[in-house]
């Protein structure tokens, strides 16, 4: 009897201890609250980006919210006015793209300034956000002088009435996109005609072709925003899978190494060999039976 | 006089094999409802996704994976400890033989099945086979456990095989007519011949060598899935031997508890004797000796190397899964110490009480290898609920880990009620195999 408490208390402890509180738990009950973070960009393409991101917080910290409509529109003396509306993915991001020559109402120092609103439900709470930009454009493009490598800038503002003007005096970040962030490469003061170049290394390691992804951009000055611009070359490094200056594991190509082959076939040929000459003595034992059923039939025969 | 003790022995073992009874029944549905409760929790997984499940991106391995591991260990131990008793002809090994047999094929159907669980797009496990790729240790180990499944059958199909022409000839067995066809079919005609006798020898010592180093090399491989992969606590050289020595260490426990079963349900009290305790009691004592000096040693240099993510994981294995590393690490290696070592302390129920323990501290074991490496990776974990960060096992998973082992306690009740547990054949018989000569 002791013996069976002593089992059932150890079942219990190990029951007991394994932490078995999950994410299965009942639902945290709302309504929660919901947090915005709304930028706008101006893109390359003559426009401007408005990106929404609506988190909301639980608990245990913060997700993204899906399929929430969210409404953009700008501000204006006589009330905000719509630009449209759109809804939240699985990155919880709504996009919406306007064009960067607008008749959108400027403020005296000539920026816009951009809303974008949640309505919230039963469930989350409404939330939402503002941003001003003078909208603007970047454009990259390359060039070879004395065989040194450059990457150019120009920049230009949209002023009201659809007319623009170089844009001058700011700092322009040279980068390529990386896995997870941005390399910064180079840095670009633009000069008062708007336009500015530096020297683009040649150590960056492209694709297997070279082919490189550059991005010019300003990041959240108090007048133009966010301003990107990206362009491509083929001035980077050529990638190889394996580099011929290391020993190489060749775990990444199409075929296994010679040796990783050549052993798997001889273990594979010695354990089912083993098992071939296995089933090959079963088929004799079957075989033997039969001859023997046979010969004793005979027997029985010649003795009838 | 051979053919005599078989008849008797059929005879002693004819209820088992011939009906179940009342308790028989209510113990096969209980395990049947554990199964239906299993099927229920796999078809709300599979409609639901694998959000029912405790695993996330970050912890993508959790009590699927441990199962996996703790069942393929048992069966490997199953096919070491059979094939090395075979080999070695230990005369005390004919009574739990076939037990360990059993649990070697029964873990290893249910094991791969929890590797099943694991995957979130099922329709694509064919790519494995299609484009699977040779440098991969998946491949390694699809292959590997493949090739084990297949010696395995193969070995219990001949050491069965006796066993099943005494089936087919003994004729007071009330059996019904479809069983007694498959032991003629199974069977193959064997009468027991020298010239059959040495045939089956001779298949039978090789798969038993073979079925040996098949165990040790696949549980290697399973080892080896863990000690290429870049993670704390799992980039280790000695994984492979770990691994082997940890699998036959639980096995070892599942087999006492086997043995104790089946000797008290089919009162087999004359043919499993405390000898057959205390001497696989031995083997697990032996095994607990090297699984707490491999625990030790692996532990001992990752604390000394100082490696800023290796004292991560021990900080954490020491914090917060304080009771599954004290009770596996130290009370599932020194009991089976103190019990076994201890000849006072050597009884049927002591050393059972001990395998159970050894079976829990192992598969506790495989949980600390297996969750708190993904909770405390290299890269670190960025942007996630705090929940997600930490794995805890969901109903579903539980509800599939009590069917997995419903489904082995099932399948080793029908086993044993379609072939005797006890090796009939090789007990009746007084001249051990090896003494016909190898002409």
């Amino acid at each position: 009897m002791k013996k069976k408490i002593f089992l059932l208390t150890i079942i219990a402890i190990f029951l007991l201890g394994l932490p078995s509180i999950a994410q299965d738990k009942a639902a945290e009950k709302g309504p929660f609250t919901t947090t915005m973070a709304f930028t706008a960009t101006s893109t390359s393409d003559d426009s401007v980006q408005l990106k929404a991101v609506v988190s909301v917080k639980h608990e245990e910290g913060a997700t993204f919210l899906m399929n929430a409509a969210i409404d953009f529109s700008y501000a204006n003396p006589e009330g905000d006015v719509s630009i449209g509306q759109a809804k939240t993915g699985i990155n919880g991001a709504a996009i919406l793209k306007v064009p960067a020559s607008n008749n959108y109402t400027r403020d005296e120092a000539q920026l816009i300034t951009f809303k974008a609103s949640y309505a919230g439900n039963d469930k989350y709470e409404s939330s939402d956000g503002e941003f001003l930009i003078k909208p603007s454009k970047l454009t990259l493009s390359f060039y070879e002088e004395d065989s040194i490598k450059y990457v150019k800038v120009e920049g230009i503002q949209y002023e009201a009435e659809g007319k623009t003007s170089p844009l001058g005096g700011v700092d322009v970040a040279i980068a390529i996109p990386k896995m997870f962030s941005m390399l910064k490469v180079g840095q670009i003061s633009l000069d008062s005609t708007g336009i500015g170049s530096t020297e683009f290394p040649t150590d960056i390691i492209g694709d297997s072709l070279g082919n490189l992804t550059v991005v010019a951009a300003i990041d959240e000055h108090e007048v133009y925003g966010f301003v990107q611009a990206n362009a491509s070359n083929s001035w980077g490094l050529h990638k190889h899978l394996i580099s011929p200056d290391r020993p190489s594991r060749e775990l990444w190509t199409p075929i296994a190494p010679l040796w990783m082959i050549i052993t798997l076939i001889i273990m594979l040929a010695g354990v089912w060999g083993h098992y071939v000459y296995a089933v090959v003595q079963l088929v004799m034992i079957k075989k033997s039976s039969e001859r023997a059923r046979k010969k004793k039939e005979k027997d029985e025969k010649a003795t009838a | 006089m051979a053919s005599n003790t078989s008849d008797n022995l059929l005879k002693e073992f004819a209820p088992q094999l011939e009906k179940t009874g009342l308790l028989g029944k209510i113990w096969i549905i209980v395990l049947a409802f554990l199964i239906l409760l299993g099927i229920f929790a796999l078809y709300w997984q599979i409609s639901r996704g694998h959000i029912v499940t405790g695993m996330r991106d970050n912890v993508v391995w959790g009590m699927y994976i441990v199962n996996f591991i703790f069942f393929m260990g048992i069966s490997y131990a199953g096919a070491l400890i059979s094939g090395t008793l075979h080999l070695f002809h230990a005369e005390w090994r004919k009574p739990v033989i076939r037990m360990a047999e059993f649990i070697t094929i029964i873990s290893l159907l249910i094991g791969p099945l929890y590797i099943m669980l694991c995957i979130g797009r099922l329709d694509r496990l064919p790519n494995l086979v299609l484009f699977g790729r040779i440098q991969s240790p998946i491949t390694w180990d699809v292959i590997a456990i493949s090739t084990d499944i297949i010696g395995c059958f193969i070995f219990l199909y001949l050491t069965i095989l006796k066993d099943l022409s005494k089936l087919r000839d003994y004729s007071e067995l009330k059996l019904p007519a479809w069983r007694k066809k498959v032991y003629n079919v199974m069977a193959l005609g064997y009468t027991g011949t020298p010239e059959q006798q040495l045939m089956l020898k001779r298949a039978t010592d090789i798969m038993a060598g073979m079925v040996i180093a098949i165990a040790i090399i696949v549980y290697s491989v399973l080892a080896w899935i863990f000690s290429v992969t870049l993670q704390p606590g799992w980039h280790s050289t000695i994984f492979g031997p770990y691994f082997v020595i940890a699998a036959v260490y639980s096995g070892s426990g599942v087999l006492i508890v086997a043995m104790y079963i089946f000797r008290k349900v089919y009162h087999l009290e004359k043919h499993i004797t405390q000898k057959h305790f205390v001497n696989v009691g031995v083997i697990m004592l032996v095994l607990a000796a090297f699984f707490g000096y491999f625990t030790f040693s692996e532990y001992l240099t990752k604390w000394y190397g100082s490696e800023k993510n290796d004292e991560i994981l021990i900080k954490i294995l020491f914090k917060d899964y304080y009771f599954f590393f004290i009770f596996s690490n130290y009370v599932g290696v020194l009991l089976p110490l103190i019990v076994v070592g201890f000849k006072k302390l050597r009884t049927i129920n002591n050393i059972t009480i001990t395998a159970v323990v050894v079976i829990v501290a192992l598969w506790m074991n495989r949980y600390l290898i297996v969750v708190p490496t993904l909770e405390s990776p290299y890269l670190p974990i960025q942007d996630a609920r705090e929940a997600w960060r930490h794995y805890s096992p969901t109903w579903v998973e539980w509800a599939l880990t009590i069917g997995g082992i419903a489904s082995f306690c099932l399948f080793f009740t029908l086993a044993s009620k379609f072939i005797p547990i006890v090796q009939v054949s090789e007990v009746a018989e007084p001249v051990e195999p090896g003494d016909i000569s190898l002409r």
